[in-house]
């Protein structure tokens, strides 16, 4: 045997090199997939003034019950640990959106009072508790709400997903609502974990359908303890299994019947293989501009997933080939929220997607086709790489125009804190202003609600007081809300449009909006879900900056095009499909 | 590693071709008593002869070949280059000549053999003898070339067989040394050396059941060499057989507790099963009989940093580059942990590129150093409008230039060559990176992107199969990762006293 042959091939230097370029590029550890990127340096600061100022309001708004969701400072499972979204809902058509958030429950047990909970806005900065006379008390491992019409009634109804069994309430019009699962035909023979949800019309027939993700496949009595087994370990200490090493879930799509129950058209619709992907917050919107919806999925530790519609009750997945599955180098990287706007004022809905700690979140630029590019860096929004984050919007928090990104932050890792501090369980949100040159930069001075740490997950934007800014709803774990209000300086415009369909669904989802001024355009769509597992204030909100007025144009989902020139800033418009501005919906202004 | 020991039959050859072309009564008489054996004589005739006509070179040949016969290589040598000086390309000549100074490993011998190949290109024995001198001076790519040519002739010489193999290996293709080392196991079956060298490259090509399959039957005959025992638990690990390869590993160790490798292929395979304590305290132990190996440093270092002690981590890769400031990996590791460390907020962001200027100052050629400094310029020195800056690029290219195998440096190059729009240098890069590593995912997925902007893709379906290429990588190393997180090495705990 020639000794000293095997050194030759496997120098021993060399092998650790290969373990380092291994270990150093940049893979999360335990159960989490994705990459570890290295943060962007930080620019130096605009010195530009931010106009926009956050309070945290929930307790004087009297938003006190806590969010019930897993262990307080350790979970066991993946379960606990995803938490759930909320939403800005005007579920009694006042003019005032009210909110309803989802809730978990505990291994042990749910504590008394735990639920999933509706406020009424009592257009007064306070809310008060429906949820037992709405009819909706419930609990359990509630993951995400969206919202739409779904029996063109003219309320909005509203399908919670859960671990177990998806819920379907539809809104009576009476400030109740009734759970109609079964009867609608949305029962699960098995316990399923839905995630991310949203009602789209995507064959355009005028009724909501329904798609719903699949995160994968749980059961306790498969699942691992912590450290017990693969995918069980974050950074040497024990932490709870997955979702890598789980079965992927299978997603679905429900097709509206127009009477109200739906038929499982998954199969039919080229959506029914198991993607390999752990699906989590899903947008439907008209990426492609052709007029019909598709769907994005962000997944987690996975590729995430854009299904093209095609025109003919199917879809074709093409997230790699378009740019929106994967990193800027490739890789597979934890997707939790999606916000989607135009940040760069061309008149394409654009992309940002949250991720785990220690990555960048991406930004994916739309061309108008439907092909993205990743802009993180160029956007300078590689510079915040230190939270896990979910709900996100692409929103302008200043109504100077150009819509900044906000997104909330938390660890999903409770008890590693004591072990590893940098590892805190709570954190700070984050705030992007959109300086209008395709960069943002990251504002940390916008008020204590923006820097108070919390262990947050999904989180709504909405103007709640009706002042003319938007505002946010945070779900924070095992904690009360955030109810963040914008108490916003200056003297910049906006404009609000609230849509009704009426070839097209009543919600008006899928409805894309241009907005012309200053010689920009913005595009915003009516969205049923985005942010984690949440639904944003369905009228579209746009900051006009110096602008008096705007040019709107509506593309209806019905394929109607509608064009209102010179619409005057500072107010609330309710345009109806068809014929044209109506009055408003109790509207204070 | 070469035998000296070739017996290639040239000088009878050079005889019978001096007879066949010249064909005179004084040489065929002197050729006539040198097959007879009888040298003295023979070599009193070809003096005579000389006498008579000394500018003839068959003659000098003649001497020259029975001087050697009789191991008097100087006047041999003598003979045969008065020869040459009378005639330069008289084969006969030359082969005596080349065959004696090849025995003495002679690199004058190398010239010779080219007049020789200049001749007859053909020349299987020529391109043998070369190939091996060439091999012997590490020029593996010459060597290569010859040893191809010489095929038939060296399938069935061992140590030509090994010295290819060798050669192979040496120049980045192992795929092509398994047939080889195949063919030198079938000469040599009762011989265990061919089949460790087949073993090692069949790891090499991640053949790893075959490798497993030779390894086997050398385990069960004897277990006493770590070398072996290191390499077998290679490829059990590779086959996901963790526990074998530990328990062969810890063998190794055992046998030999002083040699590093296999303290570092323990850390690889806890690396590889995330259970990062458990290779730092195998360091520890290392370390107590190694006080001085910067390679154990260098692992407990990169151990520590997953494990985010970030101090120790660099202290130990410090204390490596104090051990050996000639190696650059410690540097390396150094700069990948005052990242790491800047990641988790832990550290001034500017640390690590002062840190690696510094390093490339005593590490100029290392590739490593160039293209993390080019990596860290892509994310730190964005300037105001968030270009990429020339050094980034320039470091990336030199990395590349130092190393055109750092397939990372390549990925890097594609990855800015794309944001800056010039998409068809981000292809050239991908596929000059595919070329060394085709799964690598990170090409591919650039390679896409630039593709959907090129205007000179011309190959409507490469997105597509490409698309399906990377998403069937992707699930492969999910799997792999999965595979390999199935098993976690912990110490066995004491038994509690009673």
């Amino acid at each position: 045997m020639l000794t000293g042959r095997r050194e030759f091939l496997h120098l021993s230097l060399g092998a650790l090199a290969g373990a380092f370029s291994r270990r150093a590029g940049a893979q999360q550890q335990g159960g989490m997939g994705g990459r570890i990127a290295n943060a962007q340096k930080k620019p130096a600061a605009s010195g530009r003034p931010f106009d926009a100022y956050f309070v945290d309001v929930a307790a004087v708004a009297e938003l006190t019950s806590p969010v019930i969701y897993g262990g307080e400072d350790h979970d066991d499972y993946i379960i606990e640990a995803n938490g759930c979204g909320c939403a800005f809902c005007d579920y009694d058509n006042d003019g005032w959106i009210d909110i309803f958030l989802l809730s978990g429950t505990r291994l042990a047990g749910a504590p008394p009072g735990a639920s999933n909970r509706l406020y009424k806005n009592n257009r007064d900065g306070t809310f008060t508790d429906v949820t037992r006379q709405a009819g909706l008390e419930a609990v359990g491992w509630a993951n995400a709400v969206c919202i739409g019409d779904y029996d063109n009634d003219g309320y909005e109804d509203l399908f919670c997903t859960y671990w177990g069994q998806n819920k379907l309430y539809r809104n009576l019009g009476n400030g109740t609502f009734k759970d109609v699962t079964k009867e609608a035909g949305l029962w699960n023979s098995e316990a399923r974990w839905g995630s991310g949800c949203s009602f789209l019309d995507y064959n355009l027939d005028g009724h909501l359908d329904l798609f719903v993700a699949n995160y994968l496949k749980f059961d306790f009595a498969h699942v691992p303890k912590p450290g017990a087994g693969a995918n069980c370990n974050w950074k040497g200490i024990p932490v709870e299994c997955g979702p890598r090493g789980m079965p992927f879930g299978v997603h679905s799509l429900y097709r509206n019947n127009g009477d109200g129950t739906f038929t499982d058209v998954t199969a039919e619709s080229g959506l029914g293989q198991p993607w390999p992907s752990y699906g989590m917050t899903v947008v439907s919107a008209d990426f492609n501009e052709d007029g019909w919806p598709d769907i994005y999925i962000a997944c987690d530790s996975t590729p995430s997933l854009l299904f093209i519609n095609q025109h003919d009750g199917t879809f074709k997945e093409e997230g790699i080939q378009r740019g929106v599955a994967l990193s800027n180098d490739g890789g597979e990287e934890a997707g939790m929220g999606i916000g989607v706007g135009d940040y760069d004022l061309d008149g394409h809905l654009d992309i940002f997607k949250t991720h785990f700690a220690e990555d960048t979140d991406v930004l994916y630029r739309n061309d108008g086709t439907g092909n993205f590019d990743d802009k993180t860096l160029e956007a300078k929004l590689g510079v915040e790489t230190r939270f896990a984050s979910w709900g996100v919007g692409i929103v302008d928090l200043d109504n100077d125009g150009w819509p900044d990104i906000f997104f909330v932050t938390g660890s999903v890792y409770p008890g590693v804190e004591k072990l590893i501090p940098a590892n805190s369980d709570k954190s700070p949100r984050v705030l992007f202003r959109n300086l209008g040159n395709g960069s943002f930069e990251e504002i940390t001075n916008a008020g204590p609600g923006l820097s108070t740490p919390h262990s947050s997950r999904g989180c709504a934007f909405g103007d709640f007081d009706n002042d003319g800014d938007l505002d946010i709803l945070i779900l924070n774990m095992n904690e009360p809300p955030s109810l963040l209000r914008n108490d916003l300086n200056g003297t910049h415009h906006w404009l609000k449009l609230k849509l009704v369909g009426t070839k097209s669904n009543r919600s008006a989802v899928g409805a894309r909006v241009l907005a012309r001024y200053s010689g920009r355009t913005q595009a915003q769509e009516v969205l049923s879900q985005s942010s984690y597992y949440s639904c944003n204030d369905s009228r579209l909100h746009f900051g006009l900056g110096s602008a008096t007025t705007a040019d709107l144009e509506i593309h209806w989902p019905s394929g109607l095009t509608e064009k209102y020139p010179g619409v005057k800033c500072d107010r609330l418009l309710t345009i109806q499909e068809t014929r044209g501005i109506i009055p408003n919906m109790g509207w204070a202004r | 590693m070469f035998r000296n020991k070739c017996t290639i039959p040239f000088i009878l050859c050079a005889t019978f071709a001096a007879n066949a072309q010249q064909a005179t009564v004084s040489v065929s008489s002197i050729e006539e008593l040198i097959r007879s054996q009888q040298y003295d004589a023979a070599l009193a005739a070809t003096k005579a002869a000389l006498h008579a006509t000394p500018n003839d070179f068959r003659l000098w040949t003649l001497e020259g070949i029975v001087f050697a016969i009789k191991g008097a290589n100087p006047d041999a040598l003598k003979a045969l280059q008065r020869a040459l000086a009378l005639s330069p390309n008289y084969r006969p000549a030359l082969k005596a000549e080349a065959q004696l100074l090849y025995q003495a490993q002679d690199k004058r011998t190398i010239p010779i053999l080219e007049r020789i190949l200049n001749a007859d290109p053909k020349d299987g024995t020529a391109h043998e003898m070369l190939a091996i001198l060439e091999a012997k001076q590490e020029h593996c790519q010459v060597a290569n070339s010859h040893f191809l040519l010489s095929a038939e002739v060296i399938a069935h010489h061992p140590h030509s067989l090994e010295a290819y193999g060798y050669c192979l290996v040496h120049v980045g293709q192992p795929d092509k040394a398994v047939p080889v080392f195949e063919q030198l196991t079938a000469l040599l079956p009762e011989q265990t050396y061919p089949k460790y060298d087949l073993a090692v490259v069949l790891v090499e090509t991640k053949q790893d059941e075959a490798a497993a399959r030779i390894l086997g039957p050398l385990l069960t005959a004897d277990q006493s060499d770590p070398e072996l025992l290191s390499l077998a638990s290679d490829a059990y690990e590779a086959l996901g057989d963790t526990p074998k390869a530990v328990s062969l590993l810890r063998q190794a160790i055992v046998l030999n507790p002083a040699n590093a490798n296999y303290y570092n292929a323990f850390v690889v395979l806890c690396l590889n099963h995330e259970s990062f304590q458990v290779g730092v305290d195998m360091v520890d132990a290392g370390l107590q009989r190694i006080t001085d190996d910067p390679s154990l440093y260098i692992s407990r270092g990169l151990l520590y940093a997953q494990l985010a002690q970030y101090d120790k981590a660099e202290a130990d890769f410090h204390t490596a580059e104090r051990l050996d400031s000639a190696q650059s990996l410690s540097a390396y590791a150094s700069d990948i942990v005052k990242l790491q460390k800047d990641m988790a907020g832990k550290s001034n962001p500017d640390d690590a590129l002062l840190g690696i200027r510094a390093q490339l100052k005593a590490h100029p050629e290392s590739a490593l150093l160039h293209y993390l400094l080019a990596k860290l310029l892509v994310y730190r020195e964005p300037d105001a409008d968030s270009k990429v800056s020339g050094e980034a690029i320039g470091s990336a290219l030199l990395a590349v230039k130092l190393k055109p195998d750092l397939v990372d440096a390549r990925d890097l190059l594609a990855s800015i060559y794309t944001r800056s729009g010039q998409y068809d240098l981000a292809i050239e890069q991908c596929r000059l990176a595919l070329q060394d590593s085709p799964s690598d995912e990170t090409a591919i997925y650039h390679l896409i992107v630039a593709l959907r902007h090129s205007p000179q893709t011309n190959q409507p379906d490469e997105i597509p199969m490409l698309v399906k290429r990377l998403s069937q990588l992707q699930q492969a190393s999910r799997q792999q990762q999965t595979d390999r997180k199935r098993f976690q090495l912990l110490e066995q705990q004491p038994v509690p006293a009673q």
